[in-house]
């Protein structure tokens, strides 16, 4: 399996990119980069490649924060700790929504309402837990500098933390892309039941790259709680953030793994301009472009801005 | 026992008896033809075997085991593997991709799987087409294509769904001759669904014939020929 030079370089060059005397605004740009070129990659791995189309991503990032803030304030449990429990959590919702939905054939739209349900529940519960949560006033963390707490006055750190799991999750991304889970994932994209036919189980295989995408995404949430350090259930838990994860992916080429990178590349700085420029009166503003955006992108590529690419790099 | 058994398979839908007691059986390296006018449960037969529906009552075996109410994909792991109909490729992948799929099966290896693929779309005279996508195929290229997925997985059991049908003469003389070969090179056993009985008539060794779910004839091609009841079916009582 030869492993793309590209990617080496790029990373590499975002590793030395601290070097240079740049504003700590520049570097919230990047990790905001990062984090949801990770977040949109860990999506594509199963409503990508294997096409189980999740609106309701925003369940795992938003059960990854609250689990380990939760331990974090209640029990002093540091994030790094925490972040196994918040897995642990998020992988045993997806099992409880992901076993019965594969199993008894929840397929497309429905799987995608089935999500979108669970974050909607999610939401709401996290809202009436007041007394627990704090209800939707969020919760605040309170600032205590030290790698123990994975807490930093620099932006730096932060950066790099979201530079590595970045380049794990492409990596896991790529080489699935590469070997037989990749091909039985594409083969239930295009027709589960000729998959099942050539002995694939379906059923499992998508349970697993479900879990796997889960997993990666309430590591998402865990370092955002801590870079941000406040948290609420209707950024965690809303719509908004599970459209956003999702027209990321599908933007820049949900079934390849650069794909996702090459989405937020556009929409993350795209939505910054668009929020300096129009201000916070306008915020739903850009929800409405993702949506035009979008639909441009359906319509007319249906590999994405990274389809679009490699054909003219191909003429 | 034979290699695949059916025994007294039954298969309801609301109140029409898709499939009524059929027993059925596929020794080693034979061909079974199964014929039958539309809507006689041929492709609901294949179905029940290949695991896709679950039988109201009655079992199947293979190879001495009970399969019945497997999921496909253990029907396939072991060795029974179908083909449909309506041809179903993963259509936007190439056909190079499709058939490595199908290899996968016995190989976790990406590039031993794409060599196995290579070797059947030769033998199966899909090699030029390989990098095509599979959507784009013709008719006859895509029939082509969904044997040759089958064949990748190794089975012991091809159950193949009207492959003929929409190829000319000489496509179907060349899958027919396929066939043949692998039955005699692999000792692949065959239940073959087919509409046209004149070529299902020169390869099998025994044939089926089903009619409103229930077998009513089995035997060589030449009685089953001579057969007025199967006659009747196809001709309609007054000819006979």
């Amino acid at each position: 399996m030869p492993f793309p030079r590209n990617l080496l370089i790029l990373t590499i060059l975002a590793a030395v990119i601290p070097i240079l005397p740049l504003p700590s605004y520049f570097f919230h740009i990047l990790i905001m980069l990062l984090l949801f070129s990770y977040l949109s990659t860990a999506w594509t791995i199963v409503s990508g490649y294997a096409k189980q189309i999740s609106l309701g991503h925003s369940s795992f990032v938003g059960l990854g924060a609250y689990v380990s803030t939760l331990l974090l304030i209640y029990f002093g449990v540091t994030p790094w700790f925490g972040a196994v429990a918040a897995i642990a959590v998020s992988l045993a919702v997806a099992v409880l929504i992901g076993f019965p939905a594969f199993k008894f054939g929840v397929r497309g739209p429905y799987f995608s309402f089935a999500t979108m349900a669970l974050a909607a529940i999610l939401e709401s519960i996290f809202i009436s837990a007041r007394k627990i949560t704090g209800g939707s006033l969020g919760i605040s963390i309170p600032y205590k500098e030290s790698w123990a707490y994975f807490q930093f006055s620099s932006k730096i750190p932060y950066y790099y933390i979201a530079l590595l799991t970045w380049f794990l999750a492409v990596t896991l991304a790529f080489s699935i892309e590469r070997n037989w889970f990749g091909y039985y994932l594409m083969a239930i994209r295009e027709d589960e039941d000729a998959a099942e036919a050539v002995g694939i189980n379906v059923t499992r295989s998508k349970l697993i790259a479900l879990l796997l995408s889960v997993g990666l995404t309430a590591w998402g949430g865990v370092f955002y709680a801590q870079y941000n350090l406040y948290i609420d259930p209707a950024t965690l838990f809303g719509l908004p953030l599970s459209f956003q994860i999702a027209t990321t992916s599908t933007i820049g080429n949900p079934k390849r793994w650069i794909g996702p990178t090459i989405g937020a590349l556009v929409l993350v700085p795209f939505s910054e301009i668009l929020r300096v420029v129009t201000g916070a009166t306008f915020g739903s503003l850009s929800f409405l472009l993702y949506g035009a955006l979008l639909i441009i992108v359906a319509r007319f590529l249906p590999n994405g801005l990274h389809g679009l690419m490699t054909e003219k790099a191909k003429q | 026992m034979a290699l695949l058994e059916t025994q007294t398979v039954t298969k309801k839908f609301g109140g029409l008896n898709a499939l009524q007691n059929v027993d059925l059986k596929l020794e080693k390296q034979e061909i079974v033809g199964l014929i039958g006018p539309n809507g006689s449960g041929k492709t609901t037969l294949i179905n029940v075997i290949a695991g896709f529906y679950k039988p109201d009552s009655g079992r199947i075996f293979f190879e001495d085991r009970e399969i019945t109410g497997l999921y496909p994909h253990d029907i396939a792991h072991r060795g029974i593997v179908r083909t449909f109909q309506l041809t179903r490729p993963f259509g936007n992948l190439t056909v190079l991709e499709n058939v490595t799929i199908g290899a996968l099966l016995k190989t976790r290896i990406v590039e031993e799987a794409e060599g196995k693929a290579l070797e059947i779309l030769r033998s199966v005279d899909l090699y030029e087409m390989r990098n095509s996508r599979s959507k784009d195929l013709t008719t006859g290229n895509r029939k082509r294509l969904e044997l040759a997925r089958a064949l990748a997985v190794e089975p012991r059991v091809l159950l193949l769904d009207e492959v003929l049908a929409g190829l000319t003469t000489s496509e179907a003389q060349s899958i027919l001759s396929l066939i043949d070969k692998l039955r005699r090179e692999q000792g692949v056993s065959f239940l073959i669904v087919e509409h046209i009985v004149r070529a299902i008539m020169t390869i099998s060794d025994r044939i089926a014939v089903l009619d409103a779910g229930e077998k009513i004839v089995e035997d060589t091609p030449e009685s089953v020929a001579a057969n007025e009841t199967v006659r009747a079916i196809y001709l309609g009582k007054e000819h006979v």
